[in-house]
């Protein structure tokens, strides 16, 4: 009888007096498509988090994608649209089958990369030795003048960006993926340059060549490689790379670092945040917490409510001093592929004094609270958030809004320069480290 | 909802209510507390100053050591202020409570302010490696009281209703509270052994790091209390 009392409470609690707050997991995949859309759509209206802020219209992207279904019978293209027309890069479609993963509007690589400089020129930056586009001699540096005979800001504004397997938040992330998917083609197909160099202009005819990069890889989502390390740059500098496994699993390993770093000499931190692509809000603020002495706000998290329909408040964030403090300059680099945590460490890094934050561009501005599911027909998975971050004052921070406005800016830029474009191309880590130190000017 | 175990125990001393946590009185003096091993467990030096020892503080795992001091004691009510200090190596915290109690003859109310200051020694990395003790984070918990006293104090038994929330808390969510419902028994042939049982229920939303290491979860959780002490 005693021990019957005793299980009272927890017998109590496991028939049901805890509520979840939990991503929302939707399953459509035996439905036929048209009606997956429909309820996929339903369900975005009801609990993604920014529809408002964003000034999205669910019933004009509704009536226009099942439109296309109607018309074309094509429901790979209308998930990958229905991604694309989420501004979002915690918004992210897959397949289990790796061969449909692969956009048949970008199946092929002419082999070169594509910049955007400061002053609106399209400029090879990158060519892939031995690739179609070096075959016809096309070299970085030259100036393409048209695609497919099309003005350059033209062909960016008609790159099938439903091939983009996450969401972009930003214009500049748009152009970023825009310009990668210049570089590609259906499979086997052609894609005609203007080029221009030293004054001499001429015509290429590129065909496209198998490729077997990943999708978000090739579309420069994701980096190759996603090595944490860290090591002395130069004498007086560390280097500290952050890739996505130290923002989930490792504050410690990030402050046995910096110790590891500062016994080696180093007096300036360069925290190199490109690509970090989130992980747990408390361990993104315990990080960033290694930079400061005093305690920070650092969010609100809000989570969608079923039962109530709406958003709900789950948690304070703050930023707390660490049992190691790095009190020297840091030069924190970033560029569109921070997203998430990775996003919330550089906007507490931006206001810490002894940090400068440095860059070509923004951050992803996408710093929801990513997890909810959706499995669609045919293998696809969407992938969307369902909860927000809020400021101190109950303003939704960082992602952005309806004008694309949003992220962690660099508080010191570099330019979009062909030869920056370039020479980042060729040394994709070692040129930003060195420019940042060089405009920043703390390095000894 | 609540459990009752019956014990036994032969102890010697006057039976008194004083014991009880989180009240402004303090135990007689010379008369001693002691509490299972993470509880409070307390000594009288005066009629008005309790000296209270707890062997392991969760919250920065050390021990730690309180006086409280009546301050004032006038007619049904009392105030006192409670001191403390806990702290290891690598962390610390300082308290200062301040606690109010009124008494009827059935009834009693009581509050307790507490200001937590937990501290933290860091290492500095700058032009010279260096070491600190930096403010970490300041806690403002209320914990407010009323015990029914069927049958007075000279009773067997109280029943303790309690709210802990916080005014303030870096780093934590702002809406939890933990509610306890729990009958308070004197056992024994003396009435010196004390047997707190009831429930407490967590209402809110926990910070991730603190309770689930996740932020996805909405609390109301009931669990069990049982406290166990013994007044000499």
């Amino acid at each position: 009888m005693m021990r019957t009392l005793w299980l009272w409470p927890l017998l109590l609690c496991s028939a049901g007096c805890v509520t979840r707050l939990l991503p929302l997991r939707d399953d459509f995949s035996d439905l036929p498509p048209e009606e997956a859309l429909a309820r996929t759509i339903d369900r975005l209206d009801e609990a993604y988090s920014f529809t408002r802020w964003k000034q999205l219209n669910w019933t004009a992207i509704h009536t226009d994608l099942s439109e296309h279904l109607d018309r074309t019978d094509d429901p790979d293209f209308v998930f990958r649209s229905l991604a694309a027309a989420i501004p979002d890069g915690h918004v992210s479609l897959w397949n289990d089958d790796p061969a449909a993963t692969v956009c048949p509007e970008a199946a092929d690589t002419l082999g070169l990369r594509l910049g955007w400089t400061d002053d609106a020129a399209l400029v090879v930056v990158a060519v892939d030795p031995g690739g179609p586009a070096d075959e016809v001699g096309v070299r970085p540096r030259d100036r393409v003048v048209e695609v497919d005979g099309a003005r350059p800001d033209r062909a960016l504004a008609a790159a099938p960006l439903h091939c983009s397997p996450k969401g972009l938040a930003t214009p500049e992330r748009r152009r970023a993926v825009a310009l990668r998917l210049l570089g590609r083609v259906e499979r086997s197909g052609v894609r005609t340059l203007d080029l221009e160099r030293g004054g001499a202009r001429w015509s290429v005819e590129l065909e496209g060549a198998a490729s077997d990069e990943k999708a978000a890889v090739a579309l420069g989502l994701k980096a190759a490689s996603e090595r944490v390390s860290h090591r002395m740059w130069r004498p007086g500098v560390g280097y500290l790379a952050l890739g996505w496994e130290d923002t989930v699993l490792s504050e410690r390993g990030v402050r046995r670092a910096v110790r590891q770093l500062w016994d080696d000499g180093a007096r300036v931190l360069v925290l190199d945040l490109r690509n970090n692509d989130g992980g747990t809000d408390q361990t993104a603020a315990n990080i960033a917490g290694v930079f400061t002495d005093r305690s920070w706000f650092y969010e609100t998290i809000t989570m969608y409510d079923q039962h109530a329909r709406t958003q709900a408040i789950v948690s304070e964030v703050w930023v707390e001093p660490q049992p190691v403090l790095w009190d020297l300059p840091v030069v924190a680099l970033i560029n569109g592929n921070t997203v998430s945590s990775g996003e919330g460490i550089a906007m507490m890094l931006r206001r810490f004094p002894n940090v400068d934050v440095v860059g070509f561009e923004g951050t992803a501005a996408s710093f929801g609270s990513a997890g909810s599911t959706t499995w669609l027909p045919g293998g696809w998975t969407l992938s969307w958030p369902a909860g927000r971050s809020l400021d101190r004052s109950g303003r939704i921070q960082l992602d952005s809004d309806h004008t694309g406005e949003g992220g962690v800016q660099p508080t010191v830029r570099i330019p979009a320069t062909v030869e920056h474009l370039v020479a980042d191309a060729q040394q994709p880590v070692a040129f930003l480290v060195d420019a940042a130190l060089d405009a920043t000017g703390v390095a000894p | 909802m609540m459990a009752l175990i019956c014990l036994s125990g032969a102890l010697a001393g006057e039976p008194t209510w004083a014991g009880l946590r989180d009240t402004a009185q303090t135990v007689g003096q010379g008369d001693v507390v002691v509490r299972l091993p993470t509880g409070v467990s307390s000594v009288g030096l005066t009629e008005r100053t309790e000296l209270q020892l707890q062997p392991f503080d969760l919250v920065v795992w050390a021990p730690r050591v309180s006086v409280q001091q009546q301050v004032a004691a006038t007619g049904d009510w009392t105030v006192a202020v409670r001191p403390s200090l806990a702290g290891s190596r690598e962390r610390g915290s300082t308290r200062a409570e301040v606690l109010a109690g009124w008494t009827a003859a059935h009834h009693r109310l009581g509050a307790t302010l507490a200001a937590d200051a937990r501290w933290m020694r860091q290492t500095v990395l700058g032009a010279e490696r260096a070491h600190a003790w930096s403010l970490s984070r300041v806690d403002v918990p209320l914990v407010v009281t009323w015990d029914w006293l069927p049958s007075g104090d000279d009773g067997q038994g109280l029943l303790r209703s309690r709210v802990r929330t916080m005014l303030h808390d870096e780093g934590d969510a702002l809406d939890v509270a933990v509610v306890t419902e729990s009958w308070v028994h004197r056992l024994g042939k003396r009435d010196r052994l004390f047997l707190e049982t009831g429930v407490s229920t967590l209402v809110g939303t926990p910070s991730e790091h603190v309770f689930l290491g996740d932020y996805q979860y909405r609390l109301v959780m009931a669990y069990p209390r049982v406290d166990l002490w013994m007044h000499f």
